[in-house]
């Protein structure tokens, strides 16, 4: 007889070691391992629904619902680690640089990828017209929702290529906090854009009709979680206290973590913001605290090499070929738009040179926030009519900015001279 | 129903915390840390219920459904790690006798304890099992004696700390709690293919000769022992590749958790694939101790949660209704713990102190004993006996932490060895695995 979860386990351990060959093998190719850990996990779908080792609904359970919960300590670990590289000293040279990049990159997308799909979108895609609205008005909306979600980026491999590369300097701080920030502009616009479109394809409701909506839950999502995460970083700051060896400091802080998570979920709160916030206060209570930080670099890596391995089981290629067009914009509006908006809020900010030269490359992943924004416009009936497509587009895109965008991040810190052991090349400044 | 809408993310680091704050208590109280991991276990299942924080249906979907792969992972992690010392060379300069002591105590324990349960068993009240003839109860007690050669090295290590030991008796006695966990787990490993096999020949009898009843569990342990070696080599020549500690990690662990899942789905014993996977890696080359090395983090927070999702888990409503066979657990193994070691000696030629007390400074139990309990009880074919079992291994935890250590230090001292030492030699003998999992 077969203990039950056998199939669990064995997949876990199949997923651990394709992770390995994958980050070896990009290593080989000087790729980011995050490229090579997403690379094998589309490989491993397809292998294992080719040779059909485990039945498919067996398996779409398996690696959705049982391993549904490694996506949700991966990012609480992420968001903890970007709080914790932001103690307030570096932030005053760069935050205010870090605050309007972040709001300008944001923006910029939203505006580019909106106003293009706007203008091109009724050309390649019948936009379904929704009785009794003007057909203008729908594909307006559409554009909108398209462009909020361009906003988003994707911590985790920003994160992991940093990581990888012991990456330190301006721009890695820079784009640290700008990943952590951006997915709060990215809320903002989303909340706003959701809502106007959810007016303009109402009959007879005024526009932007409800500032509670638009603001205020967001507004109530960030602040409890802001709060969240300071209460519980002054609880695991005192906890700490308790820590006498190393392997206490990995799993009380693993417990800090996992905790400040479930409780945000728990409330309703971003477990992100709260997980950020937590890391920000315990670095700045105390720069002793840093061995928190260090604690879990013991035992992070098989966690995040799951986690990428997983998401690219979860990568959908079939939508590639219907995109075309619309993801194609979506993608070159988006990239565009966050070149530009770092350039201008480097420039508001007085962010150093390379930061306003490279940052950009650097913000083109995207994955969990963007797909979970989008499951949240898929639940709003008013957007029933072109739900699909914006699903497709944003998986789609997700695949191909989650292969793209770490080597573009790693090619943005190699060139501002901030990756450990190798010297900046002779053309930047 | 405070918690019904709770996440796995969240028990998580419940079970993390409490596991981890009740241990720090425990280990102040200078009892082992997985103690207080297994009591956070029990006073969280009871906050849960009395308060009603959770229906029955969810606590179980979260406690026993999602996380079982986590008592594999660790299961498959304490099995990979008891093999890091098993190294031949070492062995050697132990001299046989130490080798012979260690492993003769340790069979006579078994049998001891096997024969001494099944006997008794015949007529105990079984925590609701059918009670019955001595073949009824053959199985149940061939995991008991399994369970029943395990001994705790860190509570050994702490009282030679504590009274400064050194010598001869002192060197025979770390390296016999060395070598029992993998001792303990290897004949728990036989013990439970053969106990399966004989219950299932108790299910479907007549029509089978007795030629099958060893067919299986034969198939099993050759077939275990096979794949263990190929995975073994593959796992030396992947760690000869790579350098750095991270990527050890991942690739060690995926080979691990592969191994495990891999010999669950043949229906072999992931615990004889893994522990012979070990082996050979220990074994083919000193290098190799850096895989051993590379894991030891991971294993903190997977123990913590293991232990104390262990505690939820436990039935403690039938805990006085097996007094009779625990005794008997307890009996037989003092009696085989102390024989064994007697029997060893003098098969060994082995005169002195080590002879008279070896066996009594053996009684302390913890964590190996604890997992296999779990694996035993997790078992489909054992599902019977799943409460005599928890009930009779914790009690015998429980007793022999408490009293274990007194004697080891009434042994220590008998010998004559105690205070001879300025600083401790335990850690180089043992290496790492004071820090292990049970400490």
């Amino acid at each position: 007889m077969i203990p039950e979860g056998a199939d669990l386990v064995f997949l876990v351990g199949l997923i651990l070691t394709v992770a390995f060959i994958g980050g070896r093998l990009s290593n080989r190719v000087r790729l980011p391992e995050v490229t090579g850990y997403i690379f094998v996990g589309i490989l491993l779908k397809l292998f294992l629904d080719l040779l059909g080792l485990i039945k498919h609904q067996r398996l779409e359970l398996l690696l959705g619902e049982h391993l549904g919960q490694v996506p949700q300590i991966t990012l609480a670990l992420i968001a903890f680690i970007i709080g914790g590289s932001l103690p307030i000293g570096r932030l005053k040279r760069l935050g205010r640089g870090i605050a309007w990049i972040g709001m300008m990159e944001g923006f910029g997308a939203f505006f580019c990828v909106t106003l293009l799909t706007f203008v091109v979108a009724p050309h390649v895609w019948a936009v379904p017209p929704i009785e009794g609205i003007s057909p203008i008005k729908s594909v307006f909306a559409f554009a909108l929702l398209l462009g909020a979600l361009s906003a988003a980026t994707a911590p985790a491999a920003t994160v992991a290529v940093i990581r990888e590369l012991r990456a330190r300097g301006d721009v890695t701080t820079t784009l640290l906090g700008v990943v952590g920030f951006d997915d709060a502009v990215a809320l903002f616009i989303f909340t706003f854009a959701s809502a106007t479109a959810s007016g303009l394809l109402t009959i007879g409701a005024q526009v932007g009709s409800s500032l509670y909506e638009t603001v205020a839950l967001p507004l109530i999502e960030i602040v409890g979680a802001a709060l969240l995460g300071i209460g519980m970083g002054f609880v695991a700051h005192f906890g700490s206290r308790f820590f006498r060896t190393k392997r206490e400091t990995t799993v009380g802080a693993l417990g800090f973590v996992l905790l400040s998570g479930g409780i945000a979920i728990g409330l309703g709160v971003s477990p992100l913001f709260t997980n950020m916030f937590v890391g920000f206060t315990l670095i700045n209570l105390s720069p002793r605290n840093i061995r928190i930080f260090r604690s879990l670099g013991d035992i992070d890596a098989p966690i995040y090499a799951m986690f990428f391995t997983l998401a690219g089981t979860h990568l959908e290629f079939s939508n590639l070929g219907m995109l075309g067009a619309l993801g194609g914009i979506y993608i070159v509006a988006r990239f565009a738009g966050k070149l530009f908006g770092v350039r201008i809020g480097a420039r508001l900010g007085r962010a150093p040179p390379t930061v306003r030269k490279y940052l950009g490359f650097g913000l083109l992943p995207q994955a969990g926030v963007a797909i979970g924004l989008v499951l949240v416009a898929k639940a709003n009936p008013a957007f029933a009519s072109f739900a699909p497509m914006l699903t497709n587009i944003i998986l789609g895109t997700v695949a191909v900015n989650e292969l793209v965008g770490p080597p573009c991040t790693a090619y943005a810190l190699r060139k501002a001279g901030e990756v450990a052991g190798e010297k900046p090349p002779a053309n930047s400044s | 129903m405070l918690l019904e809408e709770v996440e796995l993310i969240f028990v998580l680091s419940v079970l993390l915390l409490s596991g981890y704050a009740l241990g720090i208590l425990a280990k102040r109280a200078r009892l082992p840390e997985i103690t207080g991991y297994i009591a956070a276990g029990i006073v969280l299942k009871q906050a849960i219920f009395w308060l009603g924080l959770m229906s029955d249906i969810k606590f179980t979907k979260l406690f026993s459904r999602d996380l079982i792969p986590i008592n594999h992972l660790a299961l498959a992690l304490i099995a990979f790690a008891v093999c890091r010392g098993l190294r031949l060379e070492q062995m050697k300069q132990l001299g046989k006798g130490i080798i012979c002591i260690a492993s003769v105590q340790a069979i006579v324990t078994f049998v001891a304890v096997t024969i001494g349960v099944a006997v008794i068993g015949s007529y105990a009240n079984l925590g609701g099992a059918p009670a019955g003839s001595f073949m009824n109860v053959l199985p149940l007690a061939i995991v008991f004696g399994g369970i029943a050669t395990a001994t705790a090295p860190a509570a050994t290590v702490a009282v030679i700390r504590e009274l400064r030991a050194k010598g001869p008796f002192t060197t025979t006695l770390l390296a016999t709690v060395a070598m029992d966990d993998a001792i303990a787990l290897l004949i728990f490993a036989f013990g439970i293919t053969i106990a399966e096999s004989l219950l299932t020949m108790g299910v479907a009898t007549a029509g089978y000769g007795a030629s099958r009843l060893w067919l299986r569990p034969l198939v099993e342990v050759v077939g275990s022992l096979c794949l263990g070696l190929l995975v073994g080599i593959a796992h030396h020549f992947v760690g000869a590749k790579v350098v750095g500690k991270v990527e050890m990690m991942t690739a060690s662990l995926g080979i691990i958790t592969f191994t495990s899942g891999l010999s669950m789905l043949l229906g072999l014993s992931p615990l004889l694939t893994i522990m012979a996977a070990g082996f050979v890696l220990a074994n083919i080359s000193r290098r190799n101790q850096r895989i051993f090395a590379s894991i030891e983090g991971v294993q903190g927070p997977v123990f913590v949660i293991f232990f104390t999702l262990a505690g939820t888990q436990l039935h403690l409503e039938n805990l006085f209704t097996c007094g009779i066979i625990g005794a008997s657990f307890l009996v037989f193994r003092l009696l085989g713990k102390v024989g064994g070691a007697r029997l060893g000696a003098s098969i060994a030629h082995v005169k002195g102190p080590a002879r008279r007390y070896l066996g009594l400074a053996l009684l302390p139990q913890a964590g190996v004993a604890i997992g296999l309990m779990l694996v035993a009880q997790e078992n489909p074919y054992l599902f019977a006996y799943r409460y005599v079992l928890v009930d009779v291994v914790l009690a015998s935890v429980a007793l022999n932490e408490l009293i274990g250590p007194p004697f080891a230090a009434y042994a220590l001292r008998r010998s004559g060895e105690a205070g001879l030492s300025r600083k401790t030699e335990t850690s180089k003998t043992l290496g790492a695995s004071e820090e292990r999992y049970d400490s």
